[in-house]
């Protein structure tokens, strides 16, 4: 029963939504009235449930289980996402499911019952990430319901998915800090690091719909304003409420700091400004109300009950503000809406006895007794530019046709609720202190009972300073707008903020980190040619000397001495050979070279003989293979005459850099290996002490001439030098013979896949080699018109 | 003979059967297919059912055992076999008969190289599987593809004799000689790297990408690197001390891979159908590095959540060519969104582990890098979802014969609900992999 009253306001919103989709296929009156009655259901059920909460705090409903994610006891997954009412959340759902309420009114009035649709989806998700704000898989939960039903279904788009989804990975950025055993946050959850803090205030910006990252919650449509109570509402008040949960986790007067406040401070400071020159009459609401948003988050960066006591209070004056500033659009000057807008206006503004008032004055008080002036400052500012009058240009929407004074009166009944709230906070307070713990003292009893003629100054100070910070905003946003007053001025000062929006400078840094990747992706040609070889073997040696370094290789042991140099001789000249002339003979040679001097080497080395002989059988076998499919490698005079010509026309500057570049790299190669300590690996025996180094010249060789190569065999011969040489050091370090024949049957295996590549690859260039690649660029030149195409290697 | 010996016998011998079969079928292609899938099916019920420590004993003290982690890469190859299968449901004959045959027959060797208990035989028959997929390659494809094999052969070449010796390094390793750690770390990381694809030794995968038909391209990424990611756990198994040295390496290159991955899968040409899917590999390859950095049980089990999530979403893309329209893009992306770990979709319960885990203690930035990677990779589904719709997953070389394709329709479908269902309830499917990480030691709970 209690799992029913907590789903029972997202659930029936939802029903609501498909109600007024299937509207136009409905019956009329069911079309029209099925899915407000929802919405009026929803609301009653949310206020059944703060009833329930508020009632008994110590006896909260249990949470709602949404998947099976947790397993049973001492399953790896710590929790589930659940939802759960608390005190908290009883109050948000009950101001969303009022907005929702309102919108559904206001359709009703209206022509078409199917636009109810997308608002009361979205209030619903917004419901869902409301009641998951206790459990860490509950707001991912949520906050995925009302990403995919403001992307897809209220036409927020991939933009307002990409910002939905940043602001997800700040959320659970700033989770992953939390104890892996946290299935609850709130007060008992461990005070999160500065950082994390931030992180997760970020996301509530985010998903409030709040400067700077304001586009994962559409812009107010100008044609039905009004569904923006549910649709800008409800990701706002979910947002929020996930803000004001944060302040839980801090203990009581525990300091405030700029990752609490500054986040809070800037939406509010921007959304100001950005209100102040709209170009347009909506953008000014929604700034209006996105700058608002700040002003709760900087009650919540007071971190700690208190200022998620006084969040409460400025988010119920921001459902009023929200409700009366989108309600009222368009339904002309009828009377009862036009008390509406002026109560609106009286509450925006501050004037006593508003809930925006006792909010007010909470915060203003608080930050003064905390040393917080230049927070007090910069709230002062940013309200007066958001109080400033709207421009007198802009005109307004039509007005509906029929039931004006109907709605006009729902609105009044908003605006008067805020006036009742204010004037009796020290009775929601009890509410509040049932919800969150702590009690707020009423602004207006305090300020009444205040013996003002006798209190000492300090006294007057901090009570007569909130009313002036809060009564004095009004004038001075009225000052601004005179002097802004001609569309000259008004435009002038747009140009500098709209960058401010962020969407261009954001859209311009986007593209051109796009274009910095595809850069990074083309330019260095790693898909293919050398290039993405070269890039390969050099990362493998930086990876593997960064992890080598303090290995104690350069240590020199007493065995080095006794090592002959000439095995790395003959490993320097093997892969000279292999890799300075052209033939494809000479790769041929340099194979049968490395594989005599592995098995000269092996049994130098100790290696029983029989195991030494088969290694040496299988290279000469390998080498039979590829030399045959070097000779019945296929050819095409043309492609031969084609390729002279090139030659011709390059002449032969390419070649000798061609030379010229593996020349010095074998002279680097040999004064590195010959240079090598072994160290370590040398206290493994005398046998590894004697291969080490030819072992290395081997293997830096046969890479080098991997990478240089231009042709199949090339690739091949270097491989399989590099192979043979790293089969040798294995070799000297294990006698055994099962392992020594599986490396054969695969240098077999590997034999076969070569040769019958380079069986396959291009013929023979005129100097003697094949064309595997076309140059650097590996894939990229096409032959001449005269070939063949199917000829060319690669 | 006992049943569970017998299913290990099935076990090993289905994937040769099969490929026996193929050959012998390889003019009636329509029952290559059914074989293969019905075969694919079999071999991931039979591993399912195995018993667990089986052995059969060889010579010289060698045996193939089904361990716990043997058992899980079978699974998941299996799973592979069957995207490949189904996705070359419609392809022509000549494709049909060279395909499956070899995928099979690699599939059988990538197996065994799971049950052999000697690791350094088991990578060499890794590596031989491995190279088996360059003979696979049709007869109108060869030649244009010989640059990338050729590369794709020089890396499994080099790979393998330097895992070989730092597994032999690692039998000399002793608490008297620990340097010989470093050793071992500096052979095996970039080993690894290599046949995993990391950043930066991803190149050979953008080569295969650009140069092979796409079905050895997803072959290779779906079978060839999850059974590498595979014999990296069982090498972690075999040497317990790699997993606490080697932690910073791993959550390092992988935070590395994440990162450019994911930010080179965002930037990859809209026009391009492959480039895209590499780096979002190996941005994921980067998630499982750092999940297995942590030592943690948790992210450990992570991990294999996210490598059963990669490999359905493998096995997605593969089906993606057979069916049209809307239903083609939202089976791409659905695959990238599961790759990247997007809640909702099979691969966040996976990342959840291993981002609730890396972010604790020293390895808090990690998990930035963590989600950051994840991020780009949604970017990058979400801006490919304007990519031109002959642009997901059509391959020229093997293009798909035109006509409705119903059960192409349906496998897709099917395979998106179970990606949802996998993503919204894991408890379905992590129990049955939590026995396989029965064997690693991670210190971490």
């Amino acid at each position: 029963m209690a799992g029913l009253l907590t789903i029972a306001p997202a659930a029936l919103l939802a029903l609501g939504a498909v109600f007024a989709w299937r509207a136009p296929t409905a019956g009329e009156r069911l079309g029209r009235f099925a899915a407000p009655s929802m919405a009026v259901a929803a609301f009653a059920a949310a206020i059944a449930g703060a009833w329930r909460v508020l009632s008994d705090p110590s006896a909260l409903p249990a949470p709602l289980v949404l998947s099976p994610w947790a397993g049973p006891a001492g399953s790896t997954f710590a929790g589930a996402p659940t939802l759960q009412l608390d005190g908290l959340t009883v109050i948000s759902l009950f101001l969303l499911t009022a907005l929702a309420l309102l919108a559904s009114i206001r359709c009703a009035l209206e022509d078409d019952p199917s636009a109810l649709a997308v608002p009361l989806a979205v209030a619903a998700a917004s419901a869902v990430l409301v009641l998951g704000t206790r459990s860490p898989l509950g707001l991912v939960a949520g906050w995925v319901a009302l990403d995919l039903t403001i992307g897809f279904m209220a036409g927020g788009g991939r933009s307002s998915m990409l910002a939905g989804h940043f602001g997800l990975l700040l959320l659970l950025g700033g989770l992953s800090d939390l104890p892996y055993d946290t299935i609850r946050i709130g007060a008992d959850s461990p005070v999160p690091s500065e950082l994390r803090r931030f992180m997760l205030t970020a996301a509530c910006l985010v998903r409030a719909g709040a400067w700077p990252i304001w586009w994962a919650v559409p812009r107010s449509s100008g044609d039905a304003p009004w569904r923006s109570l549910a649709v800008r509402g409800g990701p706002m008040i979910a947002g929020l409420t996930l803000a004001l949960m944060l302040a839980e986790m801090s203990d009581l007067g525990s300091g405030i700091s700029s990752a609490t406040m500054g986040p809070g401070l800037a939406a509010l400071a921007a959304g100001a400004v950005l209100a102040f020159t709209a170009p347009d009459r909506s953008t000014c609401i929604d700034w209006r109300i996105a700058g608002l948003t700040g002003l709760v988050l900087v009650a919540a960066g007071l971190a700690d009950p208190v200022g998620e006591a006084i969040g409460i209070v400025l988010l119920g004056h921001l459902a009023i503000v929200t409700a009366i500033s989108y309600g009222t659009e368009g339904i002309g000057r009828h009377g009862l809406g036009r008390a509406a807008r002026m109560l609106g206006i009286a509450g925006l503004i501050g004037i006593p006895p508003t809930l925006s008032f006792a909010g007010r004055w909470l915060l203003f008080d608080q930050l003064l007794v905390r040393d917080a002036a230049f927070s007090a400052i910069i709230v002062f500012g940013a309200t007066a530019l958001i109080m400033a009058p709207m421009r007198p240009e802009w005109s307004r929407s039509p007005a509906i046709a029929r039931h004006a004074g109907i709605f006009g009166f729902a609105m009044l009944a908003v605006g008067v609720a805020g006036l009742f709230a204010g004037t009796f906070i020290g009775a929601l307070g009890l509410a509040l202190e049932a919800a969150v713990g702590v009690a707020l003292p009423s602004p207006l009893r305090y300020i009444a009972t205040t013996p003002w003629t006798s209190a000492p100054a300090s006294v007057l100070l901090d009570v007569a300073a909130p009313i002036a910070l809060i009564l004095g905003a009004a004038p001075l946003g009225w000052a601004l707008r005179w002097l802004a007053r001609t569309p000259d001025r008004h435009a002038m000062l747009r140009r500098p903020v709209e960058m401010l929006g962020l969407s261009r400078p954001l859209g311009s840094a986007r593209r051109g980190f796009v274009r910095a990747g595809e850069g990074l992706h083309t330019r260095p040609g790693f898909a293919g040619g050398r290039r993405a070889m070269a890039f390969t073997f050099t990362s493998a040696v930086v990876i593997a000397g960064a992890l080598l370094s303090g290995a104690g290789l350069d240590t020199a042991v007493g065995i080095e001495a006794v090592v002959p140099r000439w095995p790395s001789m003959i490993a320097v000249v093997i892969i000279a050979v292999l890799l300075l002339p052209r033939p494809p003979a000479a790769r041929l040679i340099a194979l049968v070279g490395t594989h005599l001097l592995v098995a000269g080497l092996s049994i130098a080395a100790g290696v029983p003989a029989i195991l030494a002989l088969l290694t040496a059988g299988v290279g000469m076998l390998v080498v039979g293979m590829i030399a045959i499919s070097v000779m019945q490698a296929p050819m095409d005079r043309r492609l031969l005459a084609a390729a002279r010509r090139l030659n011709t026309l390059r002449g032969r500057d390419g070649e000798v850099s061609d030379r010229l570049i593996p020349t010095f790299a074998i002279g680097i190669v040999t004064v590195a290996a010959l240079g090598l300590g072994g160290g370590t690996l040398e206290t493994l025996g005398s046998a590894v002490a004697l291969v080490l180094r030819p072992t290395a010249i081997l293997v830096a060789g046969g890479i080098l001439a991997a990478i240089f190569a231009a042709t199949a065999l090339e690739v091949a011969a270097g491989v399989l030098v590099a192979y043979a040489g790293a089969a040798l050091l294995y070799a000297a370090l294990d006698h055994g013979l099962l392992v020594t024949g599986a490396l054969a049957a695969f240098h077999i295996l590997l034999a076969i896949v070569i040769s019958f590549f380079v069986g396959l690859s291009a013929p023979r260039s005129p100097d003697g080699g094949d064309a595997l690649d076309a140059g650097d660029a590996g894939e990229g030149v096409d032959p001449p018109a005269d070939v063949t195409p199917e000829v060319v290697g690669s | 003979m006992s049943l569970a010996l017998g299913l290990f016998f099935v076990i090993i011998g289905l994937p040769f059967v099969a490929f026996a079969a193929c050959v012998a079928l390889s003019d009636r292609p329509d029952d290559v297919i059914r074989l293969s899938t019905a075969g694919a099916l079999l071999l991931t019920l039979a591993a399912s059912a195995a018993v667990v420590d089986v052995e059969l004993v060889l010579i010289a003290g060698r045996s193939l055992v089904m361990s716990p982690i043997a058992q899980l890469g079978i699974q998941l190859l299996a799973l592979s076999m069957l995207g490949v299968a189904l996705s070359l449901a419609r392809a022509r004959q000549e494709l049909v008969g060279h395909w499956l045959p070899i995928a099979w027959l690699s599939t059988g060797g990538l197996g065994l190289s799971l049950l052999v208990s000697s690791l350094p035989l088991s990578l060499l028959v890794f590596s031989s599987a491995a190279l088996i997929w360059a003979l696979g390659l049709p007869p109108s494809a060869r030649r244009s593809a010989t640059a990338a094999v050729m590369r794709y052969v020089a890396l499994l070449a080099l790979a393998t004799p330097m895992l070989l010796l730092a597994f032999r390094f690692a039998e000399e390793r002793s608490s008297a000689a620990t340097d010989l750690e470093r050793v071992v770390l500096a052979l095996a990381v970039p080993g690894f790297g290599l046949i995993l694809g990391l950043i930066p030794l991803h190149a050979w995968t953008l080569t295969l990408s650009s140069g092979t038909p796409r079905t050895m391209l997803l072959g290779v990424l779906s079978l060839v690197q999850t059974t590498g990611f595979i014999l990296l756990l069982r090498t972690l198994e075999r040497y317990p001390w790699i997993t606490e040295v080697a932690g910073d390496p791993l959550i390092m290159g992988g935070a590395l891979s994440a990162v450019l991955g994911g930010w080179l899968a965002l930037s990859a040409k809209l026009d391009d159908p492959d480039d895209w899917l590499v780096y979002a590999l190996v941005a994921n390859s980067g998630f499982l590095l750092m999940g297995l950095g942590t030592q943690s049980y948790a992210a450990a089990l992570g991990v294999v959540l996210l490598l059963f999530a990669r490999v359905l979403a493998l096995v997605l893309l593969s089906l993606a060519p057979r069916v049209e329209g809307r239903m083609r893009r939202t089976a791409a992306i659905v695959a990238t969104l599961v790759i990247s770990g997007t809640p909702g979709l099979a691969g966040f319960p996976g990342l959840w582990l291993i981002l609730r885990r890396i972010g604790l203690g020293a390895n808090g930035t990690a998990s930035l890098a963590l989600l950051a990677g994840s991020g780009l990779l949604f970017a990058a589904g979400v801006r490919r979802w304007r990519a031109p719709e002959t642009e997901w997953a059509v391959d020229e070389v093997q293009p798909l014969e035109a006509g409705a394709d119903v059960g192409g329709h349906r496998s897709v479908v099917a395979l998106i609900v179970l990606l949802v269902v996998l993503g919204l309830a894991p408890q379905l499917a992590a129990p049955a992999f939590e026995g396989s990480l029965r064997g690693l030691f991670l210190p971490l709970p």
